[in-house]
């Protein structure tokens, strides 16, 4: 995203999240919603763009914990 | 000019969790004497740091009779019986109140000890009462609006860190000889580094969580932070394994980590993980000698990079936001005005973020931890990189209550620290040196899943060889302060 875009786009949708805030949530903000804005934008274009064309049917998130203990160091097992 | 009263050397409470725990075997002197010395330490140092949030004299010393009156029938409960700690107030007593460093939760009571502090308490800890910390378990600074700001141990006019603020500052201070600390971006690693620690954030499900108010469910871990590598050894030993009430802890085995301590290590293979920040000179200067030092011990260190950090980081951002945002909801409509504004503010995005892209977070996990593993970290066990990229900031340069400052401090203080609650594995902060102002800087080991015993080893081992001496660093750093002034 472009800085002239990324700023378009803060603005357009600061309305749209104040909103969201008190209706769907019923919470009024107590911040600069041009920089929430800005920080919704931030989130959620990096973890799309991380996300795009890698999420599979059989993924799972309890394959989290499993591959911990999976692939766990050898020292765990000194004694 | 103020300045902290440092402890003495030779002061019992500057010795080692074994040295101590040996002399009380030996009744050189009683629980009691040791719990009252340390109290005498947290009072006097209190109005400097502000590192508690209530001091529990009375239970603490009702507490170390008792060890002793055990002690005197021949029972010792275990290898922390009569030591004096404290604990960041997140964690529940049954029946006694917990902050959370917030108003907003009011004087509710614990409903069921954490079971963190019950294993503790088994193993014969004392309890000094519950240590300040940034609000709602959120922030990297030590600032709290409601309960007052923690202060550096080693320079009361910067920041403790956070948001383990108190942990760090009372521990720093030669207080206590540890504390439970917990981690969701940080909240361990940074205040142990800023106050010239070990701290220490296990794998995810290493140590329990229940009873201990959470930030994110996804990415909170509990762990200690100490003075030495042995001293955190010896209380995750106490702390880590499996635990039926907690859905997320996992069951793997618990090795002896003290015992341990000399040849987990041993053979690591490391590189410098680059390219996440730049660094200020003196940070460097300082991690470049260790590295050196490093590769006298264990050989060659390599240089890498990942492309995951960034999203890592931006993954645990989701993940925090969005679970705190779910937790705090109900207050942020009801008691609003009683959160500070940077919570308040770093709380609110997690309202808007889509729940796709939440699910999104959860679903990869997985997959990035994998080719994390696979990748960056094959043929790799230790990936070191500094704790944080800047010196420890002062009060005024780390303000988060000045509107619109608290997204840009937090972002400068965590893109080390946070990217590895995402991917869920043991990092280990330790010091390595120090500051042109002679504040501390850290070094931050990252390990495969579960490997806290070789993280402890090589930090114990590396420490010797920088020959790290805290409190001839603090008294260094005081006396710059003078000078400077």
């Amino acid at each position: 995203m472009s800085d002239r875009i990324h700023q378009t786009d803060i603005e357009a949708i600061q309305v749209a999240l104040k909103l969201t805030g008190e209706l769907l949530h019923g919470i009024v903000s107590r911040s600069d919603i041009q920089q929430i804005s800005a920080e919704v934008l931030r989130l959620n274009e990096a973890v799309r763009r991380a996300a795009a064309g890698h999420i599979q049917s059989a993924d799972h998130p309890q394959d989290f914990a499993r591959l911990l203990v999976a692939e766990a160091d050898d020292t765990n097992r000194m004694s | 000019m103020r300045q902290l009263t440092l402890n003495q050397p030779s002061d019992i409470l500057e010795a080692s969790i074994t040295e101590v725990g040996s002399r009380l075997r030996r009744k050189e002197f009683s629980a009691e004497q040791l719990t009252r010395q340390a109290l005498d330490r947290a009072v006097q140092t209190q109005p400097m740091l502000n590192a508690f949030i209530d001091i529990w004299a009375d239970s603490a010393i009702a507490q170390a009779k008792q060890l002793d009156l055990e002690a005197a029938s021949g029972k010792w409960r275990g290898p922390l019986h009569g030591i004096p700690l404290a604990h960041k107030d997140c964690f529940e007593r049954q029946g006694l109140p917990m902050t959370v460093g917030s108003k907003v939760t009011g004087a509710e009571l614990g409903r069921v000890t954490a079971s963190v502090l019950q294993r503790l308490n088994e193993a014969g800890a004392v309890d000094l009462g519950p240590l300040n910390m940034n609000e709602m378990v959120a922030g990297p600074t030590g600032q709290n609006p409601h309960f007052g700001d923690c202060r550096n141990s080693w320079d009361v006019d910067r920041i403790s860190g956070g948001s383990s603020s108190g942990s760090g500052a009372a521990v720093g201070a030669g207080v206590i000889y540890g504390a439970l600390a917990s981690d969701t971006g940080g909240s361990t690693r940074l205040p142990a580094s800023m106050n010239g620690l070990f701290g220490m954030k296990g794998t995810y499900g290493r140590v329990s969580r229940a009873g201990c108010f959470p930030r994110a469910f996804s990415l909170d871990c509990v762990g200690p932070i100490a003075r030495s590598a042995q001293d955190c050894a010896i209380l995750l030993q106490v702390l880590a394994g499996w635990d039926p009430r907690d859905a997320s802890s996992l069951a793997a085995p618990v090795p002896d980590y003290f015992s341990v301590i000399e040849r987990a290590g041993n053979r690591s293979r490391w590189a410098v993980l680059e390219g996440i920040a730049v660094y200020h000179p003196d940070i460097t200067q300082v991690f470049e000698s260790f590295i050196d030092v490093i590769q006298k011990r264990y050989g060659q260190v390599g240089r890498v990079q990942s492309d995951q950090i960034a999203t890592c980081y931006a993954m645990a951002d989701i993940f925090s936001k969005v679970e705190a945002a779910t937790l705090h909801g109900h207050w942020m409509r009801e008691r609003r005005d009683l959160y500070s504004q940077a919570v308040f503010s770093r709380t609110e995005p997690g309202l808007h973020v889509p729940a796709v892209r939440y699910l999104e977070a959860l679903q990869m996990r997985a997959k990035i931890l994998h080719e994390f593993l696979h990748g960056t970290m094959q043929d790799l066990d230790v990936l070191v990189c500094p704790t944080m990229p800047i010196p420890v900031p002062t009060h005024e340069e780390a303000d988060v209550e000045t509107p619109g400052k608290v997204f840009g401090v937090v972002s400068a203080l965590t893109p080390l620290v946070r990217p590895f609650n995402y991917l869920g594995l043991p990092s280990l902060t330790m010091p390595i040196g120090v500051d042109r102002v002679g504040m501390p800087i850290g070094a931050q080991l990252v390990g495969r899943p579960f490997a806290e015993a070789r993280l402890l080893s090589v930090a114990h081992q590396l420490s010797k060889d920088i020959a790290w001496d805290r409190l001839a660093n603090m008294k260094r750093a005081q006396a710059l302060k003078v000078e400077n002034s």
